[in-house]
């Protein structure tokens, strides 16, 4: 399975590469790979969505779907593909009681614009937590989100393989024992539990776009609000989730605008509570490794002399 | 006044509690909680809703409900899967601080039912040492002893995730805050509960 360029992104679970917690003591790391010197003088982030859509399609062929949430991140995804001349099947996740209707309006919209038949998969995601579905489909690829529960389920019944948005996550990490520091979020039983679902299910899977290649990675952090987010002391932001969008709207000015939102707005309580349920159906995480790179090392592994970091 | 769980169908009647000028003791502003009194009642309001009235298992909410049906203060609880204990969450009242002492005592009543004995709240650090006399009754003020955990400087994320994301609901606080644990006092706990299955 190849689900980076190169699988220039990986994690281990002690030496298991891509593999499954079997201790809580485990450690767990991620690692990604350095960038193309002549690649980065020469590209740009937005060349750079262009180049993974052209890789996917050579990946996969015709026949793959891409999961849209409605959202920023996976509009990009399309807008990459239909720019290299690829019309992706493009299936939306509704949930029923129209608890992401918002999403909906917005994925419909996206899809004409951009001259998409857009397919609708209705899922009563409270159905599949109370069944049991879920807990036991949890406890197979050590996943505790609800949300990429649903999407996997969606998956392996299409039995196709499959494009997620996802997003290049980064955190604020505040340890106990030194000064709060900027990390890459690669989540052990959330990100991570996409490449143990590919693998189990042999279901190929693009589920980290926005890191496919080390340069887009390169590119994003290179932006001038990234770099303002992560070495100001003082800016009071824990996550880059709220300044996401306008990089974004920066590097492809077409992207429509939209509020930001999750998609969960009606489900938050039955979210925190399924996510604390759902990680009883697997090992526990005990050693404290972070769930990602720290941006320290990340610039170290990609290559690239940061002098902020 | 009847202390009752809350439900869905108690959702307007309890709208009416979110409106305040204050929360946590501090004004609601844009240089406090980063936004205005009517956002943050819509956030908080929605919150409420969709965690502890809706049909779920570890959240919950007791409420006093006068004759009217109108809600006149209420508790929001999250009970815990990792261990016996529970996190007192959201707290509104109209003004009588003696109903949230009767709710309160209802849910340790449950709580302590279900073998939990232990309980974590968020408490505004200057207001510490009379939030106790305010919110807990005699009865349960004599059975239960608390420590206070640590404190967390205004606009600061906590170093435990658990907190974080229970008490502190992922908010930056805008005034110091203390993680107080109360718990049953030893000689209290005569039945222990079965805390092991085959």
């Amino acid at each position: 399975m190849q689900f980076t360029l190169g699988n220039h992104l990986k994690y281990w679970i002690e030496d298991r590469l891509y593999g499954r917690r079997e201790l809580p003591t485990d450690r767990y790391r991620v690692e990604v790979g350095a960038v193309d010197l002549d690649q980065l003088r020469t590209s740009s982030w937005l060349k750079e969505q262009y180049r993974t859509a052209e890789a996917v399609r050579d990946q996969f062929g015709k026949d793959f779907v891409v999961l849209f949430s409605g959202g920023t991140d996976s509009e990009i995804v399309l807008r990459a593909f239909r720019k290299v001349g690829v019309r992706p099947r493009v299936v939306f996740i509704r949930f029923e009681n129209r608890y992401n209707n918002i999403d909906y309006i917005n994925a419909q919209m996206v899809c004409e614009q951009l001259d998409i038949d857009l397919e609708v998969a209705d899922v009563n995601v409270k159905e599949f937590y109370n069944s049991g579905a879920a807990a036991e489909f949890a406890g197979e690829i050590d996943c505790r989100q609800m949300a990429y529960l649903t999407v996997y389920n969606e998956i392996k019944r299409m039995g196709m393989p499959a494009v997620m948005g996802g997003e290049m996550l980064l955190r604020r990490q505040v340890p106990a024992d030194r000064d709060s520091f900027w990390y890459y979020v690669i989540r052990e039983n959330e990100d991570a539990s996409a490449m143990r679902f590919s693998l189990k299910y042999q279901i190929p899977l693009v589920n980290e776009w926005f890191s496919y290649t080390p340069e887009m990675m390169v590119y994003y952090l290179e932006n001038s609000w990234i770099r303002g987010m992560v070495t100001q002391r003082f800016n009071y932001k824990l996550g880059s989730v709220s300044t996401k969008n306008k990089v974004l709207y920066e590097f492809m000015p077409a992207l429509i605008r939209k509020a930001k939102t999750t998609g969960y707005e009606k489900l938050l309580g039955f979210n925190e509570e399924t996510y604390n349920t759902l990680y009883q159906t697997h090992v526990r995480r005990l050693e404290p490794s972070l769930d990602g790179i720290p941006l320290t090392d990340l610039y170290r592994q990609l290559g690239i002399d940061d002098e902020n970091n | 006044m009847k202390i009752i769980k809350l439900t869905l169908d108690h959702a307007e009647d309890a709208k009416h509690l979110f409106y305040n000028e204050k929360y946590m003791g501090v004004e609601v502003n844009n240089n406090t909680w980063g936004t205005t009194t009517e956002y943050f009642a819509q956030l908080t309001y929605s919150r409420f809703i969709n965690a502890y009235l809706a049909d779920l298992k570890n959240f919950g909410a007791y409420g006093a409900v006068d004759d009217t049906g109108t809600v006149q203060a209420f508790v929001c609880y999250y009970t815990s899967v990792d261990e016996p204990s529970w996190f007192y969450t959201l707290a509104r009242s109209s003004g009588d601080n003696r109903l949230l002492k009767d709710i309160l005592d209802v849910i340790i009543a449950v709580q302590e039912a279900q073998g939990r004995m232990k309980v974590y709240s968020l408490v505004n650090s200057e207001h510490a040492k009379v939030l106790r006399r305010l919110y807990w009754s005699e009865h349960n003020s004599n059975r239960y002893h608390y420590v206070d955990e640590y404190i967390v400087p205004a606009k600061y994320k906590t170093y435990y995730n658990r907190d974080w994301e229970l008490l502190f609901k992922r908010s930056l606080l805008p005034s110091d805050t203390i993680v107080r644990c109360s718990f049953l006092k030893q000689e209290f706990r005569t039945n222990l509960p079965i805390g092991g299955s085959i």
